[in-house]
């Protein structure tokens, strides 16, 4: 028996081991992934992480954490990650990887390498990914004033968990791998930026063949959101200017649900259909109160043109750059396999009719009753 | 509904399993009266006391009458230098021409404070269990009864060791007698039994076993009892050589009976079935069996509303938890596994650990060793002395330690989280039990981060599910799980709904009471009216 516990305790020491442990201020803690074109090889990773500093800010008595931004160049992400790693003389740990951001030359040629990120099992597939407008690395290294670890402005931004704007898209790692198993259906990244707060998301880029081609504005992404995700507690400004130069009137959506779909005629030609229901929060009129002029009825109905107008463009837009992030080539898969508009899709769908219905109750005009 | 009628399906099937089981002859005794008969007068008054060990009969002659005369009391509850300054001396020197007045005339003979004559088993059980002699004369169908009650001893204590708000404020003292008759002050039950044994070669300790003969299971008492009878040890000196002595080689890391000094404790433990051990020369009360729950159960819940209860056992399983996890849980995030925790809190432990010389394990380890010792210290010193050690160790010591970056902030919050849970557990022997183990989890999660402090979890709950006494598993009634009876464990159901006993100690008669119809008095009719009563 005894022999037995001895005997069990010394496998157990074999497989694991105290030697392994390091304490997790001997870490480098990465937060954030940029990958970009390098210069001479292929990739240019650039990191920001934290890491313990005796004299900087946040702890007592002097100690605390300050963050870094080291870039590494290689052929591969792990050479580039390496050849970082191999200048500061500390484990680089993956597993608090909030972000991960990808040029936009790279995002051009395709994102194939983030799927060894996914499969490295190190960095968790909750991080978020998003295209940067120019290089990764110049988001990364943008400064902002609101937290004192940049990278977790964005995280932050991106972490929100209910009531916000829709045009807050967060796409997260395994959401994005989702999607590289189908061929009918193409990638959806927000877009982030340097510009306004240091680094903030500006719209979304949109994909086609698992290659960059275009990006979407904040209202366009707002538009889109509505499909992605049914999202009951997210809203979005919406203006709507009354008929002959009257004025206008403002307010919420909210209480949003959006379907699409794709419906075969009776030629077998698909056609693709979304319908949104909204609940819309009148919040502002100008000149003051002209638009109570009109009924709640006469309201609701401009409101669902002009919503269902806006639709149409959006889609028409994506229909433009052949980018399908909806997943309209899937539904289509999945109701008809055989259909021989799957062929070749990206090309097809862009020539595809499309039909919207909109739904608008007016909830509450923001007045004491 | 179907709930509803599976429920009282379940309390008819007990009720019937209640009746099946032979109601004791003492609750037929009760309502008869005395014949005259002299050995059918004994065995009634008998059969009312029940045959406890301290239960005294003495026989005496008057002069004048030819029959029998006996004197019954509970050796415990009478002062004896009364009994035999005012009742026995008063019989020596009685005597009586008429033999029919003899009853009335002895009673008013007799210089105690009282006396009362009494006709049915009733009245004498309860005039003899509450501390009275009962003096029986053969062939009159009236006897005696006098009181002797003794006074306190000594004062008795406040239960020190296990505080509470509410509730009785009595602790048991350190003599066997006094302790016998403050349970039976609180258990006038006719079927509590009192065998008393003498353990020890040398020392010849007096230990009482005692146990309600219609609850407690048959073999139990009768276990206890050989077990006692068969221990062979040179000296007894409390409780904990004798609960070891009783229970054998699983009381290793926990006890694995409840030791108390509340009375309340000893007397719910009796009226659910259990066994009470008391010790000559110990104001600890051993009560066997006893299961996991009790280290989260107080006396003070019982004194609660049910969802205070509730909120306060809860309160103590988190900190039970918090004993087990805190200290190992930090060495597996800091050492380990930093990719578990939010990346604010991964920021704090570096920004906190920052500059400290020694490794998490390390720090935790010694300041875990710093801890223990100071608690020692706490509890061997006298009071006063205690209290500088408090402020000096714990204070001044801790301060320091942290601003000469000797040990992280941090590391301090979870020692101390883990050492301030100790005191929510309400067995406090066994509360060192816990502190022991948790030393293994330790070790565990050093070596192998937080797959070693599950792995540690996983063994304690192995090991507790390994563990029974007298037939009780440790972990009952949850594992083995006794499905619909499992009562009184981290829900506390109302006392009027709850009429069933914890089926864990398999008590003979499982319905302790009836389930008042409160609102029939309470709600629905106004209060009646005295007059139409009368």
């Amino acid at each position: 028996m005894k022999k037995l516990v001895l005997l069990i305790i010394l496998l157990g020491l074999s497989l694991s081991g105290c030697w392994d442990y390091q304490d997790v201020d001997k870490h480098v803690i990465v937060l954030a992934l940029g990958i970009d074109k390098g210069d001479t090889t292929r990739y240019r990773v650039t990191t920001q992480f934290i890491i313990s500093h005796v004299g900087g800010q946040g702890g007592p008595e002097g100690g605390g954490v300050v963050y870094r931004n080291v870039s590494g160049e290689g052929d591969s992400i792990e050479s580039a990650l390496n050849s970082i790693a191999a200048n500061l003389s500390r484990g680089i740990r993956l597993g608090h990887v909030k972000l991960i951001i990808i040029g936009e030359e790279l995002a051009k040629e395709g994102l194939d390498q983030l799927q060894w990120l996914v499969k490295s099992r190190e960095i968790a597939t909750r991080a978020y990914v998003a295209i940067a407008e120019g290089t990764a690395e110049e988001v990364i290294k943008a400064e902002t004033p609101a937290e004192a670890i940049p990278i977790l402005f964005l995280y932050h931004a991106f972490e929100g968990t209910y009531n916000r704007s829709l045009e807050a898209l967060e796409i997260r790692l395994w959401e994005y791998w989702r999607t590289s198993f189908t061929d009918y259906q193409d990638w959806i990244m927000p877009r982030v930026t340097d510009e306004i707060y240091g680094m903030n998301y500006d719209g979304a880029a949109i994909s086609t063949d698992g290659r960059l081609v275009g990006w979407l504005d904040p209202e366009e992404t707002a538009l889109l959101h509505m499909f992605l995700h049914s999202k009951p507690y997210r809203y979005t400004a919406f203006m709507l200017n009354l008929p002959a130069d009257e004025g206008w009137i403002a307010g919420r959506l909210s209480g949003i649900e959006g379907e699409h779909g794709v419906i075969i005629n009776q030629d077998g030609v698909p056609i693709l259909t979304t319908t949104l229901s909204i609940d819309f929060i009148l919040r502002e009129t100008a000149p003051k109160g002209v638009g109570l002029d009109y009924t709640f009825i006469e309201m609701e109905k401009m409101l669902e043109n002009a919503i269902a107008e806006s639709v149409i463009k959006m889609i028409a837009k994506l229909q433009s750059f052949e980018s399908d992030p909806l997943g309209f080539g899937e539904r289509l898969r999945r109701k008809d396999p055989h259909s021989p508009y799957l062929v070749d899709w990206h090309k097809k769908y862009r020539e595809l009719e499309h039909k919207t219905e909109v739904k608008v109750t007016i909830v509450s005009e923001n007045r004491v009753r | 509904m179907l709930k509803q009628l599976l429920s009282d399906l379940q309390l008819t099937k007990l009720i019937v399993e209640d009746l099946q089981a032979k109601i004791p002859s003492s609750h037929y005794l009760l309502v008869k009266k005395l014949s005259g008969d002299w050995s059918k007068d004994l065995s009634l008054i008998y059969g009312v006391l029940g045959k406890s060990e301290d239960v005294k009969t003495k026989y005496v002659s008057l002069k004048g009458f030819p029959g029998n005369v006996a004197i019954i009391y509970v050796d415990s509850m009478v002062s004896s230098e009364e009994l035999e300054r005012e009742v026995l001396r008063s019989l020596q020197t009685f005597s009586t021409e008429v033999a029919d007045h003899i009853v009335e005339d002895l009673r008013r003979y007799l210089s105690v404070k009282d006396t009362e004559v009494v006709l049915r088993g009733k009245e004498i059980s309860q005039a003899v269990l509450s501390g009275m002699a009962l003096i029986v004369l053969e062939g009159h169908s009236q006897a005696i009864v006098c009181d002797v009650q003794g006074p306190e001893q000594r004062a008795v204590s406040i239960p020190k060791r296990e505080a509470t708000l509410f509730g009785a404020s009595e602790g048991f003292t350190d003599g066997i007698d006094q302790n016998l008759s403050i349970i039976r002050k609180r258990y006038l039950d006719p079927n509590l039994m009192v065998r008393f044994i003498q353990v020890g070669r040398r020392s010849k300790t007096r230990v009482a076993v005692l146990w309600t003969k219609d609850l407690a299971q048959q073999e139990l008492p009768i276990r206890v009892i050989k077990q006692l009878k068969s221990i062979d040890i040179d000296i007894i000196i409390g409780p904990g050589r004798l609960e070891e002595m009783l229970v054998g080689p699983r009381n290793r890391i926990f006890s694995m009976t409840r030791t108390t000094e509340r009375p309340d404790a000893v007397v719910s433990g009796l009226a659910m079935g259990t066994v009470a051990l008391l010790v000559d020369g110990s104001s600890h009360v051993i009560i066997i069996p006893t299961t996991f729950w009790s280290n989260f159960q107080s006396a003070e819940d019982y004194e609660h509303t049910p969802t205070v209860t509730f909120m306060l056992r809860s309160i103590r399983f988190i900190g039970w938890f918090l004993v087990l996890i805190a200290s190992s849980l930090y060495i597996s995030v800091s050492g380990y596994n930093p990719d578990i925790i939010p990346v604010d809190f991964v920021t704090t432990v570096i920004g906190t650990r920052t500059g400290v010389p020694f490794p998490a394990v390390l720090e935790i380890i010694l300041l875990e060793l710093v801890m223990e010792i100071l608690l020692e210290a706490i509890f061997r010193m006298p009071e006063r002395m205690s209290t500088a050690i408090t402020i000096v160790g714990a204070l001044i010591v801790g301060q320091a330690i942290v601003q000469a970056r000797f040990v992280s902030g941090l590391t301090i919050i979870f020692v101390a989280a883990s050492a301030v849970g100790i005191g929510v557990l309400t067995a406090y022997h066994n509360a060192l039990g816990w502190r022991a183990f948790r030393w293994l989890i330790i070790g565990l999660s050093a070596i192998f981060g937080i797959y070693g402090m599950f792995a540690g979890l996983y063994l304690l709950f192995i090991y507790l599910n390994s563990l029974e006494t007298y037939g009780v598993p440790y972990l009952s009634p949850v594992s083995p799980p006794t499905v619909g009876l499992a009562n009184d464990i981290q829900v506390r159901r109302p006392w009027w709904k709850e009429i069933r006993r914890p089926s864990i100690f398999k008590a003979k008669q499982k319905i302790s009471g009836r389930q008042s119809d409160w609102q029939e008095y309470t709600h629905k009719q106004p209060f009646p009216n005295r007059e139409e009563e009368e």
